[in-house]
């Protein structure tokens, strides 16, 4: 019994309750009495206070500390359902509807987003194309043994010069003709100046066309899961993207195997997921302290003032401070998930091996037994599991 | 050897010898950029070897005709455009490679100090200070000195009429012909 006692007393003093839990309720339990003072007047307040005995002055302060802690420790109990809550997995029947709107909002996004990362590339190959062109018009034997004319390379540069990357492939193709109708006639040497300037300016939009579609699907990966998984808020939709990652790159569901995971990842990448998440409760404890003084401030400072300026600051300042706190909470969300992601690239097959199964050297076979675990868990499939070691 | 070596150092500061060469003369490379990057910096740069880096850290100097001939050794059992796309500090790390390279100590030089003192011939960089700025590196060997100023490496195409020399091997062909890159010089 004092053992157990000994033991919440230290969990008091644990860096994440200090800092997802504490911190918060002292911050809004702090704000709460403000603003109480304020609606009576500080300076009664004040001397109302001091009128109080050494006595009552230490009870009050004993008993107001004790519920600033038991505050704190429903608060850190609630911190998975909070979680959840944020992130749009439970719902209230109150914000139910919103969320449905704002679901449909999402999904159009979702899936404008796909269509852009899924947009065929307008320069893709286009070098290798225009290698191909030239070693096809290059006539075998004899080979052309003709300089090009210099009026005409130079205006085949000019024509170079002028060539816009907003221009379609097609029109790219027809304006490189001349070019690539001298290599019929003429040496390759002599064409390599306007090849190798044409060479390098396609080149280069092809980069930065892919560096961009490589940057959109990066983007779309980390905002997004799947369709059917589309949230109704930021939040969500980052969780949704962390959770999926696993699965559709290793056919591991992240909401069933994370558990097992944490088991076998290092401590080194624990401390840092602990403090990522730590930070992420923070934001999200913080956020719904704040939302709730707002409710607060509107059902009770109805009630006890008509200083309705005051009230409707106060409760903007909230409204702000829940808002802020909530993108706090996706950015936290998005360092989280990346750590997330590294786990399960690190640590996938040590979990398997924890398993006691026989890691196949094959990806697509290592994909395959990831599947057949996930489908045995989630589903209760069983396969023939012939990989399996005896233990 | 050694002798007559510390004979023409004996009157020498660290800024003066011939195994001194200023910051701007080298280029520093990060580990995270590509192999094709690198050889187009070096290119630029004129230098025949570089300073690798790790996040702002200085760890080694690597001759520029040594990453090429590995880079060589491994585009031909891959391909030229695989390799050009590699991360430095990836291939650097490749086992079986064994890039030689030239590793900076933690002790700088002052500009002004004596160089008979210091030199032993040793695979070492040293970095030098003036006035509490760093201007420049100090090798320990000579003949890794001569390698900056050596030119940087090229990639020769399969033209056969015109082979090309070209700065960085890019996507694996010539910048200026349809042909591939097949060698470096």
């Amino acid at each position: 019994m004092v053992k157990a006692l000994l033991g919440q007393i230290q969990g008091v003093f644990k860096k994440d309750f200090l800092f997802a839990s504490f911190l918060p309720s002292l911050v809004f339990l702090s704000a709460v009495v403000g603003s109480l003072a304020s609606e009576f007047g500080f300076q009664p307040v004040l001397a109302w206070s001091d009128a109080w005995t050494t006595t009552q002055k230490s009870v009050i302060v004993t008993v107001s500390g004790v519920f600033v802690v038991v505050f704190a420790y429903l608060l850190n109990g609630l911190r998975e359902f909070l979680f959840l809550h944020w992130s749009g997995s439970k719902t209230s029947l109150i914000i139910r509807p919103f969320l449905q709107i704002r679901t449909a909002t999402y999904l159009s996004r979702y899936e404008a987003l796909q269509k852009e990362v899924n947009v065929p590339l307008k320069w893709n190959r286009i070098g290798e194309w225009l290698r191909n062109s030239v070693n096809e018009r290059i006539p075998k034997k004899p080979a052309p043994t003709k300089k090009i004319d210099a009026k005409k390379l130079e205006a085949i540069l000019k024509t170079i010069d002028g060539l816009k990357e907003s221009m379609t492939r097609q029109d790219l193709q027809t304006a490189l003709e001349p070019l690539l109708e001298e290599y019929q006639v003429c040496e390759e040497e002599s064409l390599s100046e306007g090849y190798a300037k044409a060479n390098k300016l396609l080149g280069e939009w092809e980069k930065t066309e892919g560096a961009t579609a490589n940057l959109r699907r990066f983007q779309f990966d980390r905002s997004f899961g799947n369709k059917q998984s589309v949230k109704g808020n930021k939040l969500g939709n980052v969780v949704e993207s962390y959770n999926y990652y696993s699965y559709s790159r290793y056919r591991l569901e992240a909401e069933v195997f994370w558990p097992h995971l944490q088991e076998v990842i290092s401590d080194s990448m624990m401390a840092k997921l602990q403090d990522a998440r730590m930070l992420l409760d923070f934001s999200i404890s913080m956020a719904t302290l704040a939302a709730m003084y707002s409710i607060l401030v509107l059902i009770f400072g109805l009630w006890l003032t008509s200083h309705y300026i005051i009230l409707g600051v106060l409760t903007g300042t909230a409204f702000l401070t829940t808002s802020l706190f909530y993108g706090m909470g996706v950015f936290a969300a998005m360092q989280f998930g990346d750590l997330v992601r590294a786990c399960f690239d690190l640590y996938r097959l040590k979990l398997m091996k924890a398993f006691n199964l026989t890691i196949p050297p094959e990806f697509s076979k290592q994909r395959k037994l990831s599947l057949q675990i996930s489908q045995l868990l989630v589903y209760g499939e069983t396969s023939d599991f012939s990989t399996v070691n005896p233990p | 050897m050694e002798q007559q070596s510390r004979g023409r150092l004996a009157i020498s500061t660290v800024v003066r010898a011939r195994h001194f060469a200023a910051s701007v003369k080298i280029p520093r490379i990060s580990e995270d950029d590509i192999l094709q990057e690198t050889f187009k910096k070096l290119s630029d740069a004129h230098a025949g070897g570089f300073v690798l880096i790790s996040g702002e850290t200085g760890r080694s100097f690597v001759i520029a005709q040594d990453l090429a001939h590995a880079v060589s050794k491994v585009a031909t059992k891959t391909s030229w455009k695989n390799v050009s796309q590699m991360r430095l500090g990836t291939f650097i790390a490749y086992p079986g490679l064994s890039i030689p390279h030239i590793p900076i100590t933690h002790e700088s030089l002052l500009a002004d100090a004596d160089v008979l003192s210091l030199v032993r011939g040793r695979r070492v960089l040293y970095p030098v200070q003036e006035n509490g700025k760093y201007i420049g590196w100090f090798f320990d060997a000579e003949e890794h000195k001569a390698a900056v100023d050596t030119p940087p490496p090229t990639f020769i195409c399969g033209n056969p009429k015109h082979p090309h020399s070209n700065p960085d091997p890019d996507s694996g062909f010539c910048y200026r012909c349809r042909y591939p890159i097949v060698r470096t010089s």
